[in-house]
This record gives C-alpha cells, sequence and structure tokens, in this order.
C-alpha cells in the first residue's frame, strides 16, 4: 500500500479551518433566529447555503474533482430551485379574480361564483 | 483484530482501462445517486415552501413552537460527525487504518446521538398532540397552517432520520471492514462513497434545520 501524497488533496489544516467556520455558521444563524433579525429566513438559508458548499467543496472533495462533478450536482441543485419556484408561484399568484359579468351570482338563474375565495 | 485480507487486492473490470478510471467511474456514480436523492428531498422543500406562501403567519407561529434545542443540538451533531468522517478518509490515504477506524466510530456514535435526541425530540410533540395530518390536536396552535407545517415536519424530518439510521449502518460496516485490509491507502473509493453519503445527510439537515426551527 501507497499511502497518497498530501498535494493535491484537502490539507487538515483546511479540515480544520472548515469545521470551525461551520461552527461559527451554525451559530450565527442561530443568533439570527433567537434576536428575530428581520429577514431572517432568507438569511439563515443563505447561511445554510454557504455552509452546505464548504461541505461540499472540503469534506466531500467536490474541489479535488474534475469539472463534470461539479456539474452534475450544480445542474441538480438548479432542478431544486426551479422546482421550489414553481410550487411557489402557484399560491403566490393564486389570487381570487372577480367574477365575469355573464355568471356574477344572481345574474343568472342557478350560477353562482365561477371562482369562489380559496379558503386561506 | 483481524488479519489483513490479501485477497482484496482491486480487481480491475474489463471495462475499465486503469484503476484511476475506475475509481473515478464509481464515484461519479455515486455523485449521481447523491443528486438523485437530493431531488427526493426537494418534493419536501417544495412542498414547504408553496404551504409556507400560502399560510405564513400561521407557519411562523408553528416554527415557534418548535423544540429549537434539539434541532440545533443535531445540527452540531451532524456538523462534528461530518469532521470525523472526512478525517477518517484522510486517515485511509495516510494508511491509518486504526485511526480511520476510531474517527468512523464516533461518526457512528455521532449519528446515534443524533437518533437518540430525534426520538427525545418526537416524544415531546407526540405528548403536546403536534402529530401529522388528522392527529393533530396541538391545542395551543388550532390552525390549518401549524397542522401542514407538523405534517410536513413529521414526513421531512422522519425521512431525514432514516437517511441517518441506514447512514449509521454503513459507517459501521466500513469500521468492521477496515482493519481487514479492504481499504488501501491509494485504490479507496468504496469507503470514500460511504462517507459521501453520511455528508449528504449532514447538507440536508443544513436546510431542515433553519427552515423547521429558526426562522
Amino acid at each position: 500500500m501507497k499511502p497518497q501524497p498530501e498535494s493535491g488533496h484537502v490539507t487538515l489544516r483546511t479540515y480544520v479551518w472548515t469545521y470551525v467556520i461551520l461552527l461559527l455558521l451554525a451559530t450565527l444563524s442561530w443568533i439570527v433566529a433567537v434576536l428575530h433579525v428581520p429577514g431572517g429566513a432568507p438569511i439563515a438559508i443563505g447561511i445554510g447555503a454557504l455552509k452546505a458548499l464548504l461541505v461540499l467543496a472540503y469534506f466531500m472533495h467536490l474541489s479535488e474533482e474534475a469539472f463534470s462533478f461539479r456539474l452534475a450536482i450544480s445542474i441538480a441543485a438548479l432542478m431544486v430551485l426551479v422546482f421550489i419556484g414553481l410550487s411557489v408561484i402557484d399560491p403566490l399568484t393564486r389570487t381570487p379574480y372577480a367574477p365575469a359579468p355573464s355568471t356574477r351570482a344572481g345574474t343568472l338563474p342557478g350560477t353562482g361564483p365561477v371562482h369562489p375565495k380559496p379558503p386561506y | 483484530m483481524r488479519e489483513p485480507i490479501l485477497a482484496d487486492e482491486p480487481v480491475l473490470h474489463e471495462q475499465y482501462a486503469s484503476l484511476e478510471r475506475q475509481a473515478l467511474t464509481l464515484r461519479f456514480g455515486m455523485w449521481l445517486f447523491l443528486a438523485s436523492e437530493l431531488l427526493l428531498f426537494s418534493g419536501f422543500f417544495a412542498l414547504y415552501a408553496a404551504y409556507r406562501a400560502m399560510y405564513g403567519a400561521e407557519f411562523v407561529e408553528a416554527l415557534r413552537h418548535n423544540t429549537m434545542i434539539h434541532g440545533t443540538l443535531n445540527m452540531y451533531m451532524l456538523l462534528t460527525s461530518s469532521f470525523t468522517v472526512a478525517l477518517s478518509v484522510r486517515a485511509v490515504r495516510h494508511e491509518a487504518l486504526r485511526r480511520a477506524q476510531a474517527l468512523v466510530l464516533a461518526s457512528a456514535a455521532l449519528g446515534v446521538t443524533f437518533l437518540v435526541i430525534k426520538a427525545l425530540e418526537y416524544a415531546v410533540h407526540i405528548e403536546d398532540g403536534a402529530l401529522p395530518g388528522p392527529y393533530f390536536h396541538l391545542s395551543e396552535l388550532p390552525t390549518l397552517g401549524a397542522n401542514r407545517f407538523y405534517t410536513l415536519y413529521w414526513i421531512t424530518t422522519g425521512a431525514h432520520a432514516l437517511h441517518v439510521a441506514g447512514g449509521v449502518g454503513v459507517l459501521l460496516w466500513l469500521a468492521w471492514f477496515l482493519p481487514t485490509g479492504r481499504y488501501r491507502a491509494d485504490y479507496h473509493p468504496k469507503f470514500e462513497n460511504a462517507t459521501l453519503y453520511w455528508h449528504f445527510v449532514d447538507v440536508m439537515w443544513l436546510f431542515i434545520w433553519p427552515i423547521y426551527y429558526l426562522v
């Protein structure tokens, strides 16, 4: 067996620094939540994304891998964002429309509003 | 300590030109598997985002009622276990198999601690009535939004806990085979792949923690 040389691999110093930064970022997220900082949700999720990048790059050694590895996981992450975005667009844009004149309740016998107000 | 199994020399399969190419393919296959796992969790995150857009204030109330201390403790457990697992890969690369085994066992212990804390947290929720779907009877928050929140909470954290349990099993499997010489310093793609799975479990918690416990 041949031990692999340190060059080209993540060093012990990088592992330790990554861990320390991850702990600090986790604590920062907790402080943001406890202090009820305005805009806390995007801040905490942004910090989470930064922590994920650090884990991916150094603990999972993505920084050592070929471009194709980074491309594969980046596309998957992009798909997740698209999926979440499309899911959110629906409830955010589901505004109750004013009923058309011909279908207004009481205008025609037996017709009610076509677009009742959603329960939320 | 079991004797090293010399028969476990890496086998070069016929479709590969070299062991390096074979290892690269194994690792790339693992990354593709993790990408598909990410898409599984994306369903949970998309549902959360859609329902939060619908029940914003009720979600925030439910979130503030959640057990932040348990979730935060588990955050530190998983971060530390990710660190020890990363160090175990370095130890294997340096042929320090005993050290690698100790680090993998420490990571598994942290994973078990995560599950114990999670079980304690679930016990609190069961006592409070913060249960999924029709079983929800949390008297402090009798809202549809809180019901949706805890339904998603149980599904997402339950799926994640199953992944953690699977990861602990994988780590124990690694620890068992480490002293046998199966993972060589210059060829250990299966060891690296197993550790990648553990890191993935950690990365998912990096997003579950803020959206279900913090903000």
